[in-house]
């Protein structure tokens, strides 16, 4: 089964919230519940097209999922290039349920015109970094996100702490994909930042560590995997729930995306993995042994169980690493609907038990993964891991009143429903995560 | 034919005339100004698409200083001894980017330099890399001793126009565009030497001098952005950094020239919609005050588009800029420009973010003009939805020089 030729689906799924904000922004400050009836209408429109493209996705058959290319810029190479394979239409899912979770968490006199727009803004910026299979496309996407979300903190302090480390994160990105694209150029003859052919260019050992770091550099950046990244505390503290819930649950996805869809693709496993892992397991640590449970270290040190199974050498490795990427994003978007991060340790502490439990799974898998390859680093990377848990483990019980470990109200218990139900299908849809080009290997044996 | 090139020059000639009038100061005489500039452009498409002009590359760079011109000229409240200047010096830009002899680009541009007002101390600024570029140009026409006076034309007319610029858009006259503008057009002349430069002697071309000259004004671009406190700080340094990336993509050989021109291109829009924006903010903290979205919007589009920040004017350049930089062996000056646009990208985002202050309280409602709105909707079309036209007609003007 395929979506009729004629019905560019990705196309109307990555533009329609932007079409929503741009409706959404023509009411008055008097007609709140048309702008809100407005914006919940395309963001629901969206997660029905996402939601058909992902139930149908196992329908397709091998190599005919959705794609749509068009020539941008023909004598440059570049092209409007958008497809999904079946973990891309997972996350697809989960970012359209994402942004309308965002949008129902408030009531629509709290939510204005401007957190409408840059919502739904954000929704198309992310759906197309899940979807873009050209480099200048990819970073299109990209930019327009991250200054999406930067202009959302609103505070103008808050506004220059994220978008230092976003983009530096975004000019390595570019650095990466202009060597890229230079290196297709020279092998193929043509001009071509299509993402889907790096992996077929012929790179010296050397040149490929150097890249690997690049990459790399992106998602320390960009993920991050920074112990000591300044921004997660201040934007969080900046932005209300909705805000919370795109940047967490969405934006976080951006960097480790740019790992899985460029860099490991083309250098998997370089030379420079050690250093990557060396980090990730200081990470680990330090989220560990702080003297307080802050948002950055849970979240770099997350970020860096995720690629640490995105490093692993194995299929089963690399799909827990896929599968943590999206548990990830769930395990933070239930940290966004609690309070924000500040000194008190108990805010992160109550909601960041279920969110330390929703990565418990992928965690484990990781870990037992690369136990093989690397067990200086994952026996250092679980020593942090466990910190964590005994940390946050000692928090609740030091909690007076039991009846603060989920202080949340009725509306936000409601909605985390949806993230427990996705957090529960994500378990029970293993395959989605497993790489494409490791299944092709094991039918071929089968055969 | 190349001398149909030189036809769109004499039109800002008679537009200077009509501006110098008493009628220049009436709305009559503006819209007429506008109309002629506006005419001068079309013609210059004319000729382009009816292939009369054999020269593209001429075409292309008149075209981009026409475009500045008649943006002036629509901008409102601009000053018209500072506009009847700039028409002036657009039509010795045009002679500058027209003409394939070296000594008259040379002493076009120089004549530019001296007819922008310049204050007796700003003049001793600007006689030093004149006479550089005089004594390069002296040097050139005895062939034995031609590489060093490339070096001292390239480095010349750079000083020119860095000292050019500088007084000129630090001056306290009303009318940032006019300003802006003038600096551009002398970026335009200044480019179009420096990249006939590189084509005519691909074996002297000083290309180390250019390399050093492209990384010293990005770094002083940048750090000057983050650093400006003054809006005409801050759009002296936007402006110099996007000159250094100009200059940049010329160590680029023969696959670096269509590039350097879509970034000279774009380099005009992001700087003239700043100044649109910007016009009537005295310091960086100002910009706190503007109530008007779309002037805002104009503001972040020019902004972020003078740093080629994705997805913004300018930025697809970037990928074959890079690729014939790489292909040149300029990789660790890539990396360099890479940081240096980093750190102006840090810089443009400071005024941003003041704009889009939530906390702020707004006072001034003045609205961005028409001119700037539809040059910010025209450059997001060609440049960053469909800019697949202006790729090709920017390499065809870069297969032109001659």
């Amino acid at each position: 089964m395929s979506w009729p030729p004629a019905f560019p689906i990705l196309t109307v799924l990555v533009w329609t919230p932007a079409v929503g904000a741009l409706l959404s922004a023509v009411p008055g400050e008097k007609q709140a519940a048309l702008r809100r009836m407005l914006s919940i209408g395309f963001a629901a429109l969206s997660l029905a097209l996402a939601s058909a493209l992902a139930l149908t996705f196992e329908t397709f058959e091998p190599g005919a999922s959705p794609r749509e290319l068009r020539r941008w810029i023909p004598a440059l190479g570049l092209s409007y290039d958008l497809s999904v394979d079946g973990f891309g239409s997972i996350l697809v899912l989960w970012v359209a349920l994402l942004a309308l979770l965002a949008l129902l968490s408030t009531g629509s006199r709290e939510l204005g015109r401007r957190a409408t727009c840059f919502i739904l803004l954000a929704e198309t910026a992310i759906l197309g970094l899940l979807t873009a299979g050209d480099g200048a496309l990819f970073l299109a996407f990209y930019g327009a996100g991250l200054l999406v979300l930067t202009l959302f903190l609103g505070r103008i302090e808050e506004m220059k702490t994220f978008f230092f480390f976003q983009s530096a994160g975004a000019a390595l990105a570019v650095v990466y994909l202009a060597i890229s694209y230079h290196l297709t150029w020279v092998q193929t003859g043509f001009p071509s930042a299509e993402i889907a052919r790096l992996p077929s260019l012929v790179i010296f050992p050397d040149v490929q560590s150097r890249m690997f770091l690049l990459g790399a550099a992106v998602v320390a950046f960009a993920a991050p995997l920074f112990p000591f990244t300044s921004w997660v505390s201040s934007a969080t503290s900046a932005l209300a729930t909705p805000g919370r819930l795109l940047l967490l649950g969405g934006w976080s996805l951006a960097g480790t995306l740019f790992f899985v869809r460029a860099v490991l693709p083309s250098h998997a496993r370089a030379e420079g993995a050690l250093v990557v892992m060396a980090l990730v397991a200081v990470s680990l640590l330090y989220a560990g042994i702080a003297t307080r449970v802050s948002w950055a270290p849970l979240l770099a040190a997350f970020q860096g169980l995720v690629v640490l199974g995105l490093l692993s050498p194995t299929a089963e490795g690399v799909a827990a690493g896929r599968a943590g990427m999206l548990q990830l994003a769930l395990a933070l978007s239930t940290l966004a609907l609690g309070t924000a991060d500040s000194d008190d340790a108990r805010g992160p502490a109550s909601t960041g038990g279920i969110a330390v439990a929703m990565l418990l799974p992928a965690s484990f898998l990781v870990l037992r993964e690369q136990w093989t390859t690397a067990p200086a680093t994952t026996a250092l990377a679980g020593l942090g891991l466990f910190l964590i848990m005994l940390r946050l483990v000692s928090l609740v019980l030091m909690l007076k009143t039991p009846r603060t470990l989920l202080a949340l109200s009725r509306r936000r218990i409601v909605l985390l429903l949806p993230l427990v139900g996705f957090w529960i299908f994500s378990l029970l849809a293993p395959s989605r995560f497993i790489p494409a080009d490791s299944k092709a290997p094991a039918t071929a044996v089968e055969e | 034919m190349r001398i149909a090139a030189f036809g769109p020059a004499l039109l800002p000639l008679l537009a200077a005339w009509v501006l110098s009038c008493r009628a220049g100061a009436s709305r009559r005489g503006r819209v007429m100004v506008a109309a002629l500039d506006a005419l001068a452009l079309l013609l210059t498409a004319l000729l382009w698409n009816v292939g009369v002009a054999a020269d593209l590359f001429s075409l292309f760079l008149g075209a981009s200083v026409l475009g500045a011109l008649t943006f002036a000229a629509v901008s409102p409240e601009q000053d018209i001894e500072s506009l009847c200047r700039l028409h002036l010096g657009a039509s010795l830009s045009i002679v500058a980017v027209s003409t394939g002899e070296l000594s008259w680009s040379v002493l076009a541009i120089l004549l530019f330099g001296l007819l922008l007002r310049q204050t007796t101390e700003r003049l001793v600024l600007l006689l030093a890399p004149s006479f550089a570029a005089l004594a390069g140009l002296a040097l050139v026409a005895r062939a034995d001793t031609e590489g060093l006076g490339l070096i001292l034309v390239a480095a010349g007319l750079s000083g020119v126009w860095l000292a050019s610029s500088r007084a000129v858009l630090r001056s306290s006259t009303p009318g940032l565009v006019t300003r802006m503008a003038s600096s551009f057009t002398l970026l335009a002349a200044v480019s179009s030497v420096d990249l006939r430069i590189a084509a005519w002697f691909p074996e002297s071309a000083p290309l180390g001098t250019i390399e050093a000259l492209a990384l010293g004004a990005l770094a002083l671009g940048a750090l000057g952005a983050l650093g400006a406190t003054r809006i005409t700080t801050f759009l002296t340094a936007l402006a110099l950094a996007r000159g250094g990336l100009v200059l940049f993509a010329q160590l680029g050989g023969v696959q670096g020239r269509a590039p350097s021109l879509m970034a000279l291109a774009a380099s005009g829009v992001s700087l003239l919609l700043l100044a649109a924006a910007l016009d009537k903010t005295g310091t960086v903290d100002d910009v706190s005050n503007l109530g008007s979205i779309p002037r805002r919007l104009v503001l972040t589009l020019g902004a972020l588009s003078a740093c080629t920040f994705p997805p913004f004017p300018g930025f697809v350049a970037v990928f074959p800029l890079s690729s014939a930089l790489l292909g040149q062996g300029h990789g660790f000056s890539l990396l360099a420009a890479a940081a240096l646009l980093f750190l102006l990208a840090l810089g443009a985002m400071r005024v941003v973010a003041r704009a889009w202050d939530s906390e702020a309280t707004r006072k001034v409602e003045t609205e961005v003009g028409l001119a700037a709105l539809g040059l910010a909707v025209a450059a997001t079309l060609a440049f960053s939805i469909a800019p697949a036209r202006l790729a090709e007609i920017a390499r065809a003007a870069a297969l032109g020089i001659l």
